[in-house]
């Protein structure tokens, strides 16, 4: 018994050990990727610039936000919604400086069955007909906007992912 | 980031962090249980090379989710990927330096004192004669057959190497011979060299030559893992005490394979001249320092250690191993 107990305490020393090394990097570099209660609380320098707020809204779906993440103190935010019948994710609405550091979402494209350009909102974007990994439907569409660049995920229809993503305006919050 | 996000550049990283927590949890194992038995040594520590290869490969086919953000953000308990995106000034990742240290240093030693050294050896082998075999002493013959039978293995065929260093090897991995030098037949006693040959045939009745080929290949794949190559080299330091503890049950005499063993130690200068030199007198006595462990174990042996194998214990610790690896990414 106490060898079992002296090992185990090895295990959570390790498991231990691994964690705090885990926390440095995103505490000396502050990279990692905040979470917030509400969008009263992201980043100033965000607040000001204003967050994408979809004014079309499938009555599915639950407000406010599920989670909110921001990274990079407020250079990259994503929201995600849940379905208010199962809570599970079913949109998510992302915004970044730079494509490359939009946050991903909870739910990806897998399966992809097309991809398109098309013009919207007086810009191209780029669309993703898709499945998730259980095989619901995933569709995304992408785009840049006044050096902004935006990603819209939805697990419904081509035809209302569209529509949110056409409903977003800039809005400041506070 | 690209390279992280390739499967070859996944693999590289995360077997080097799995054989760290491997070995971590190992070794603690060892010492926590007392497991004293060479034998279970080598095994735990063959383990630490093996189950991380293993790992990479079972992960990345059943649970590809592992690498997802979310993954890393929720559940992980370590995520390599923040140490990369660290930057020291001048842009500099954090990450990229450990694994250029570490794993090209590994590399680069793996590569000149171990992979060289292998091709270098097959050339020279390549077209030479094979050694002549030679009937020794009909007693010694007969010794070796008992012997033989007693570990439950074919006899082994003796062969003689003209040559004036004291020398002994098995050859073969699948039918085994045991070649010995004309300088070590004419300096050994008939218990010293019963002690030899005795040492030989546990090498064989324990496949070393195979095991060892076979672990060797899985460090081909994880050339750069520092963890891979100091783990091996203790290993095939286990495994030699593994057969001299087969020789001393055999030949019921530890001081006599001691005094062989003393027949192999190398003159090493006191200074050297220049770097080939140095270079020789550095492997020497690295050489030396492993043999005069293993003799002054043999000179201090009192009792031969227990060699019962607690598979259970065992499969127990791999298991623990293998649920801590899943959150480290």
């Amino acid at each position: 018994m106490r060898r079992t107990f002296l090992f185990l305490l090895t295990v959570l020393s390790v498991t231990a050990g691994l964690m705090v090394f885990n926390w440095i990097p995103r505490a000396i570099g502050g990279r990692g990727t905040v979470e917030h209660v509400s969008l009263q609380g992201i980043p100033q320098r965000l607040a000001t610039r204003g967050v994408f707020r979809p004014s079309y809204f499938p009555e599915l779906l639950q407000w406010p936000p599920a989670e909110i993440l921001t990274r990079g103190g407020g250079a990259s935010l994503l929201m995600h919604f849940n379905s208010r019948v199962d809570e599970r994710t079913e949109l998510s609405i992302a915004q970044a400086a730079n494509s490359s550091d939009l946050i991903p979402s909870r739910i990806e494209p897998v399966n992809v069955i097309t991809e398109k350009r098309l013009p919207f909102r007086g810009h191209r974007a780029h669309l993703t007909i898709a499945t998730c990994r259980d095989g619901s439907p995933c569709n995304r569409i992408r785009w840049q906007e006044d050096g902004i660049s935006l990603a819209v995920v939805f697990r419904g229809p081509e035809q209302d992912l569209l529509r949110i993503a056409q409903s977003l305006i800039p809005e400041k919050i506070r | 980031m690209e390279f992280l996000d390739t499967y070859p550049g996944t693999f590289v990283v995360q077997t080097m962090l799995h054989s760290l927590v491997a070995v971590m949890l190992s070794e603690a194992a060892l010492v926590i249980w007392a497991l004293e038995s060479h034998h279970a040594r080598f095994r735990y520590r063959t383990s630490t090379i093996i189950l991380p290869v293993l790992l990479a490969v079972f992960f990345s086919l059943f649970f590809p989710d592992r690498n997802t953000f979310y993954f890393a953000r929720d559940m992980a308990l370590f995520v390599s990927r923040d140490w990369f995106a660290l930057s020291l000034p001048g842009n500099i990742s954090v990450g990229w330096v450990i694994l250029i240290l570490l794993g090209g240093g590994t590399a680069l030693v793996f590569f000149l004192q171990e992979l060289l050294p292998l091709f270098r050896n097959a050339f020279q082998a390549r077209g030479g004669e094979p050694y002549p075999l030679e009937r020794v002493d009909p007693e010694i013959e007969r010794l070796v057959r008992d012997m033989a039978a007693e570990l439950g293995i074919q006899p082994p065929e003796l062969r003689i190497l003209e040559e004036d260093m004291p020398t002994v090897f098995t050859t073969g991995a699948r039918e085994s011979a045991i070649v010995i030098s004309t300088g070590l037949l004419e300096t050994l006693s008939r218990q010293q060299l019963l002690a030899t040959l005795a040492h030989e045939m546990a090498h064989i009745q324990r496949r070393s030559n195979f095991t060892t080929l076979l672990i060797f290949m899985v460090r081909l794949v994880t050339f750069y893992n520092p963890v891979s190559l100091l783990m091996f080299r203790r290993l095939v330091q286990d495994d030699e005490h593994v057969c001299d503890d087969i020789t001393v049950r055999l030949s019921g005499s530890a001081t006599a394979l001691a005094a062989t063993l003393r027949l192999f130690l190398q003159q090493v200068p006191e200074r050297a001249k220049g770097m080939p030199e140095m270079k020789q007198v550095i492997m020497d006595h690295s050489h030396n320092l492993l043999l005069m462990e293993r003799v002054s174990r043999l000179e201090e042996m009192d009792r031969l250690t227990d060699e019962s194998f607690d598979w259970k214990l065992f499969l127990a610790i791999q298991g623990i191993v293998v649920v801590v690896c899943y959150f480290v990414i």
